[in-house]
């Protein structure tokens, strides 16, 4: 229905749209709360629980530690992104944003940014949570620690922002999203943990974590121009 | 130049044929009614021109422009009011349209505007999700005219509303009317059509089986009910 050249698109994204529908979202979260609290009882029980069954084994090979981090954040991940989505549609909003004269970029872009709100509100509390859990031995930066799990959770609400658009009009919806995810988030979660390993466990800096960085990064723009491109088709019934 | 124009429209949902070749005019400033049994492709139809649904054959321009080439520009021109408000029940009145006011790109002063020609201003700040159907659908109006469409698309908007409700409504519609805005409306009933709308298309199985003024649809008969039912052969079972 709107076919536009790529440089177009990304040209086209009205900023002020984009904060409008995310700002919109958030308010409404903040007011019910009924994701976001969900999402913060489901990640905080997943670190009590790996902490006391594989706590022992973290401690003797603390490389474990990263992979069950990102576990955590995926399973929470995979319960709330997808309800951006799925609310509008559920309350028929979704066809009052349609109508409205904000492009289908713009509309995955505001709700990627509103979910990107959500996970860093989570991570803010799980990842000190996980660490005085897990009696985790940190060796080097936690503000890059910290940094990279954005980055990676970056990657995360932008493929799961568009493909959860995808199982809209499936029945088995919630069941799907999961499915079609982790095989798309598998190279950036592997790379996250990579990394996240390195600062924490080895005690690396920035520098020496450049290329994994450099590879989420390249990985979340590719996942963005994807997903711009592929979106407007997704919207459609 | 029309305000709608459909020619040859055709639509099917897998093997179910709703639209087959629809063709009607809807002129500027005029209120049309869709009238026709349940299933028969009127919110096909309407979805088809607030560009929510793609047209498998056919043309269909809404001020001049191509639903499909330019869905952009028929967004800006349209408000759409549908049984559905496409409102956020935790938020306010004002939040709502403010929300709206902001996604097409209009002055918040049209809010208050539009908050005080539906008559919700002491309501403004109360959650949606206290309203009643009726002052739901008014500030669904409110919404629908925040940007001064040129077309107003209604679908079946006075589902659920009890009778005061909807004479607000219609009392609502007929100023709009008389400001020169131009109207398309799927109904059930035929007073509303009768009230509000001059000329309609009766729709059956996805074709338009009767087009003319109002007068002409009822022609011999005695109401356009009798008509309606005649027209879509309901009329032999009763």
């Amino acid at each position: 229905m709107r076919r536009h050249t790529c440089a177009s698109q990304v040209r086209e994204v009205r900023l002020k749209a984009v904060l409008n529908l995310a700002s919109k979202d958030i308010r409404a979260e903040l007011r019910t709360k009924h994701t976001i609290n969900f999402m913060l009882l489901f990640s905080g029980l997943a670190v009590i629980f790996f902490s006391r069954i594989a706590g022992n084994y973290v401690a003797s090979a603390p490389e474990m530690g990263a992979g069950l981090l990102w576990l955590v954040f995926l399973f929470t991940g995979m319960l709330g992104l997808g309800r951006a989505f799925v609310k509008e549609k559920e309350l028929g909003t979704l066809d009052g944003l349609k109508l409205t004269p904000m492009s289908s970029e713009e509309i995955l872009a505001g709700k990627a940014i509103y979910n990107l709100a959500l996970m860093l509100g989570i991570q803010s509390i799980i990842f000190p949570l996980f660490i005085i859990f897990f009696d985790f031995p940190i060796q080097g930066s936690i503000v890059l620690a910290f940094g990279v799990l954005t980055l990676g959770n970056l990657s995360f609400v932008i493929v799961s922002s568009a493909l959860s658009t995808l199982v809209l009009n499936a029945r088995a919806r919630e069941l799907l999203l999961p499915v079609i995810l982790l095989p798309v988030l598998f190279p950036v979660i592997v790379t996250s943990v990579s990394a996240l390993n390195r600062v924490l466990v080895g005690g690396e800096g920035f520098l020496n974590i450049l290329g994994e960085i450099k590879i989420i990064l390249a990985y979340a723009v590719v996942m963005s121009v994807i997903a711009a491109l592929t979106f407007d088709f997704a919207l459609e019934e | 130049m029309h305000a709608i124009e459909l020619r040859g429209v055709k639509k099917r949902f897998s093997s179910l044929e709703v639209l087959r070749g629809v063709t009607l005019d809807v002129r500027r400033g005029e209120a049309f009614a869709l009238l026709g049994p349940n299933g028969a492709g009127k919110t096909t139809l309407i979805r088809i021109v607030a560009t929510l649904l793609r047209q498998d054959e056919g043309e269909v321009r809404v001020a001049g422009y191509d639903v499909r080439e330019e869905a952009q520009e028929v967004r800006r021109r349209i408000g759409v009011v549908s049984h559905n408000p496409f409102l956020y029940e935790e938020l306010t009145a004002r939040e709502n349209l403010e929300f709206y006011a902001r996604a097409y790109d209009v002055e918040q002063s049209r809010v208050d505007e539009m908050l005080e020609k539906v008559n919700l201003v002491e309501r403004e700040d109360d959650p949606v999700s206290t309203f009643s159907r009726g002052m739901k659908q008014r500030l669904s109006i409110a919404r629908a005219l925040l940007h001064s469409p040129e077309v107003l698309l209604l679908d079946e908007p006075t589902t659920g509303l009890d009778l005061k409700g909807r004479q607000d409504f219609y009392t609502l519609l007929e100023e709009l009317l008389g400001e020169g805005a131009t109207l398309l409306m799927t109904t059930h009933h035929m007073d509303e059509a009768e009230r509000l709308c001059t000329r309609g298309a009766v729709l059956h199985s996805g074709s338009v089986v009767a087009q003319g003024t109002l007068s002409e649809l009822k022609a011999s008969m005695e109401s356009l009910e009798e008509a309606y039912l005649r027209i879509t052969g309901e009329g032999s079972e009763t």
